[in-house]
């Protein structure tokens, strides 16, 4: 979701920003003041790191992505950002690109526990066994490791050998007794060797700590189906169904919302306001957490005129996602553009210091100091506008 | 007309016995392990056809689906024709047209291969977006009719008999204009007809057409298929008279809808009746318990044949019923995408399945392949079964969203071995296995006579690859057409067991399986080195069984139902 609203924003950026100087009635010319210093590149940097950590916790892959690639390019050797990158991209199952950011962690940090261990995952997700078991190991070699123990397990069960599975995963138990997922392993091995009687404890040892565990409640279910008890199966694996249909269902509205917010990208563009309205309304009434829409539903209503609803769905977006400076200023403009000169000062404030380089909070400042007749301040801000704006043509994009 | 269909196909056996007398002969006990290669001999063959996708790069869903084909006897003459399908046209696309599927005919003198393109004169160059084809004696006069699932109208076609073909897609009340995939004929109910199942996919059509991929890059790519909704599959009862009723909700298989793919029959509970799994692509596969009431029962969350290890639903491509382990009842073969593992389902009985994909081998080596066509079959009559595997990414730039895979790849020859192992042997099976194809369908049949089992993939926007199976001095076998009487004429359901080396052997006759395709109609069992023919025991659809002792190894027995071998 977030991809569309940052290329939107980039893409639409300009006839926003017509429009906004049309209402703010800014100078045509502005005294040049003294430029101040640039913003220290430190607080750009940890103000993307927050943001992408923050939409990595949310799920929100696309964003932490964005964040993180602005984070490398103004940083390119912290090694936490390469590994925040890695975990955005894995998560978003583009493990192309994650491998890459691991490998890049890696060779900042060549120890670095979590990049091995994630990159291990990863190839062995795409069946590439020997680097997957090489990458465990190496990460083992720092001392005790619950998640590479689970993980060398996991690949000797994939390639048939369900007793030294069990063994390692046994082993991982007694390190982290309270593992949930090393104790789905062990059950799931030993459900393979054909031991469902020694799966079943594992698999209710783990609902009980996550009771929709999905894969705990599938496997349950066919174990018990499997040694008989029939009815506790047929109970389990109604509630593995419920659980697994929930999900479905909740993946579905997403998924359903996400296109309907790009087909109103695509009706903003041809000039449909109105369909852009609706089939923004749709996906909010499906998807109503999700910060990105809630902002595109803000565009589809400013374009409408309907000024107090586009700055509804932005605070919306401002409460389900702080860190997006873009809409900060999206709502600085609006509370301009409502004559609230004040409150956009505010905002678009709040966005400045979030995003220490971004041009527009700036562009906007100077605009509402303008029309507010503090020149001297309209023309600080103009000044740090141009010199933001002329070093972002300047940066390619990351 | 019955009388007339059996005498015809009584007498067409003549020829693949002849061409028995051209096998090499079996090894000696004790010599090493034969090596099997497989050779594409599509060109050398004569069959030019290129499956055109009909795209004109706004990458349609449909496109990277692709089209089926299939090994069927079409003029009764003992020897395999083969049947591809094609794409069509879509919105935009400029390229050559017409797009028609295409008929080749067995033209093949000994062990020369010659087939003859024949679409025209049998009339069987269907426009339409092929997607799968099956194949089936509908009307029971004893010649092979076909059933073309389509994106867009489905289309009957009825053997005449004279060498065309006539579209009785209409009068029998067939035609479903929803995008079909895969369909197998079946006789549910035990009447003596075929009746007909068909999987339909999802409701995507040229004009609710999507944005998939990278928007931000504005690279599109071919959509998930949960991006549109999933649609229901069809059963229809054969009337009798040519004509069809719809009685999917009524036979309780309307129940939930599902993206479908692969379709197989299969009597996997052997209570004498046909069941039917589907292959659903990221909703649950589906596994229909004919209750031999008429109704079918869900049984896909007790049997735990939905979902992949870990409960979740995966993208289910082709699939196939087989024994593979000798046990003596079928097991489930299911192929999905990359970063996913193709799905093996073990039979434990009682309606049980256990998820053995791993510790069979067959699991981790499909991890980076997307799967399509499967098919178990015995290629070196050892009396194991083994599996191949069609193989290719559906993205034409997957490598744009993951550099580690490619579009084309390699297809798998797994060989049974065993203890319920499957080993992975399709780089040591010739050079023409190590070609990396963009393949979909998958049939198997002995299309030389020579009495091992050759392939045939599909390959999307591709010319076919017909692949002979070059064996030297594998085992013995025995392959069985059935005919029935009492039972559809086609014998589909009937279900043998044969005394193989390993213990008894178990298969049934079967329309469609695998992806979109149709495999030979007759049965193939390897003996490997015995040299005694066998008893077979048959179990007709009309119930009745019967045990015969074969006269001879290394050929094509025809049985006729209740009467026994008429071709000793």
């Amino acid at each position: 979701m977030r991809t569309i609203r940052v290329m939107k924003h980039s893409r639409r950026l300009p006839s926003m920003f017509f429009v906004c100087f049309v209402c703010f009635a800014p100078a045509l010319a502005m005294p040049q003041i003294r430029s101040q210093a640039p913003p220290p590149v430190t607080s750009l940097f940890s103000s993307l790191m927050t943001q992408g950590q923050a939409a990595l916790k949310a799920e929100d892959y696309p964003s932490a992505q964005a964040a993180l690639e602005k984070a490398i390019a103004a940083r390119p050797s912290d090694v936490d950002a390469h590994y925040l990158l890695g975990r955005a991209y894995g998560q978003d199952k583009k493990y192309q690109f994650a491998a890459q950011q691991f490998r890049e962690t890696l060779k900042l940090s060549p120890g670095h526990t979590l990049a091995l261990i994630d990159l291990a995952t990863i190839e062995e997700t795409m069946g590439h066994f020997d680097e997957a078991s090489a990458h465990y190991r190496q990460a083992l070699k720092a001392g005790p490791n619950a998640r590479a123990d689970r993980g060398l397990a996991s690949l000797l069960s994939k390639q048939g050998r369900q007793d030294e599975a069990i063994a390692a995963l046994g082993r991982a138990m007694t390190a982290a007794p309270d593992d949930e997922e090393t104790r789905y392993q062990l059950g799931l091995a030993r459900m393979q060797k054909g031991d469902c009687a020694a799966a079943i404890p594992d698999f209710r040892a783990v609902l009980t700590r996550k009771p929709a565990h999905l894969g705990s409640l599938f496997n349950l279910g066919n174990c018990l189906n499997r040694t008989g008890a029939r009815e506790e199966a047929a109970r389990t694996l109604a509630q593995f169904q419920k659980a697994s249909q929930d999900e479905a269902g909740r993946v579905g509205r997403r998924r359903r919302a996400y296109f309907l917010t790009l087909e109103a990208d695509g009706k903003l563009e041809s000039g449909d306001i109105a369909g852009a309205v609706k089939a923004m309304q749709e996906a909010i009434g499906l998807n109503p957490e999700d910060a990105g829409a809630q902002a595109m539903m803000g565009q589809a209503y400013d374009a409408a005129g309907d000024l107090p609803r586009a700055l509804a769905s932005y605070q919306k977006a401002a409460q389900l996602e702080p860190g997006d400076a873009m809409v900060l200023v999206e709502i600085g403009r609006l509370n301009g553009k409502a004559g609230r000169i004040a409150d956009a000062l505010s905002w678009l404030q709040r966005a400045a210091r979030l995003d220490p380089l971004m041009p527009e909070p700036h562009m906007l400042m100077a605009a509402a100091y303008q029309q507010m007749g503090r020149t001297a301040e309209a023309a600080r801000e103009d000044a740090i506008y141009r010199r933001l704006a002329a070093a972002s043509r300047q940066t390619p994009a990351p | 007309m019955r009388t007339a269909g059996i005498l015809s196909a009584i007498a067409i056996l003549a020829l693949p016995a002849a061409l028995v007398a051209l096998a090499a002969p079996p090894a000696p006990p004790g010599a090493e392990a034969p090596r099997v290669t497989f050779r594409d001999v599509t060109r050398q063959a004569g069959i030019g056809f290129v499956h055109n996708m009909g795209k004109s790069g706004k990458k349609m869903m449909v496109e990277t689906m692709g089209s089926g084909g299939g090994f069927i006897d079409y003029d009764n003459d003992g020897d395999l024709d083969i049947y591809l399908v094609n794409g069509a046209p879509l919105p935009g696309y400029t390229g050559p047209r017409p797009l028609l599927n295409a008929m080749y005919r067995n033209d093949s003198v000994g062990t020369t291969l010659k087939f003859t393109d024949v679409t025209a004169s049998t009339r069987t160059g269907d426009k339409g977006y092929g997607m799968g084809i099956c194949a089936g004696d509908y009307d029971n006069d004893g010649l092979t009719d076909l059933y073309l699932a389509n994106f867009g109208p489905d289309v009957l076609y009825h053997n005449t008999g004279d060498g065309t073909f006539s579209v009785a897609t209409d009068e029998a009340g067939v035609s479903d204009a929803r995008w079909s995939t895969s369909c197998a004929f079946l006789d549910y109910d035990h009447d003596g007809d075929l009746d007909l199942y068909v999987a339909n996919y999802v409701d995507f059509t040229p004009d609710n057409d999507k944005f998939c991929g990278d928007y931000t890059h504005n690279v599109k790519a071919y959509c998930h298929p949960n991006v549109y909704n999933p649609q229901n599959d069809m059963l229809y009862r054969n009337n009798g008279d040519g004509t069809f009723t719809d009685v999917s909700r009524a036979a309780g298989l309307q129940a939930k809808d599902g993206n479908g793919l692969g379709v197989v029959t299969g009597d996997y509970d052997d209570d004498g009746d046909t069941d039917i799994y589907v292959a659903d692509d990221k909703t649950p596969n589906i596994l229909y318990r004919n209750n031999n009431d008429g109704t079918f029962t869900d049984m896909t969350l007790m049997s735990g044949t939905g979902f992949g290890l870990n409960g979740e639903p995966l993208a289910g491509m082709g699939t196939d019923f087989g024994d593979y382990d000798g046990d003596g009842d079928l097991d489930i073969i299911v192929t999905n995408l990359d970063f996913e593992n193709n799905s093996l389902y073990r039979n434990e009985g009682g309606g049980v399945f256990s998820d053995v994909s791993f510790p069979s081998g067959i699991g981790a080596v499909s991890l980076s392949f997307v799967g399509f066509g499967a098919k178990f079959f015995d290629y070196d009559n050892d009396g194991r079964l083994d599996l191949a595997v069609a193989n290719g990414h559906i993205l034409d730039n997957a490598p744009y969203f993951n550099d580690a895979t490619t579009y084309a790849q390699r297809n798998f020859l797994f060989h049974g071995e065993s203890g319920g192992q499957m080993k992975e042997v399709g780089l040591e099976s010739g050079p023409d296995m190590k070609v990396a194809n963009v393949a979909r369908g998958l049939a198997v049949g002995d299309i030389d006579g020579d009495g091992d089992l050759d392939m045939l993939f599909t390959v999307c926007g591709g010319a076919p690859r017909l692949m002979l199976n070059e064996a030297r001095g594998i085992g013995h076998w025995i392959g069985l057409r059935l005919i029935g009487r009492a039972s559809n004429r086609s014998a589909l359901g009937a279900r043998v067991r044969v005394k193989g080396p390993f213990g008894i052997m178990t298969d049934e006759v079967r329309s469609g399986s695998s992806y979109l395709s149709q495999p030979d109609l007759r049965l193939h069992f390897g003996l490997d080195s015995a040299t005694a023919a066998p008893a077979l025991e048959i179990r007709w659809p009309s119930g009745t069984t019967q045990t015969i002792q074969a006269a001879g190894i290394d050929r094509v027995l025809t049985v006729l139902e209740g009467q026994g071998v008429v071709n000793p």
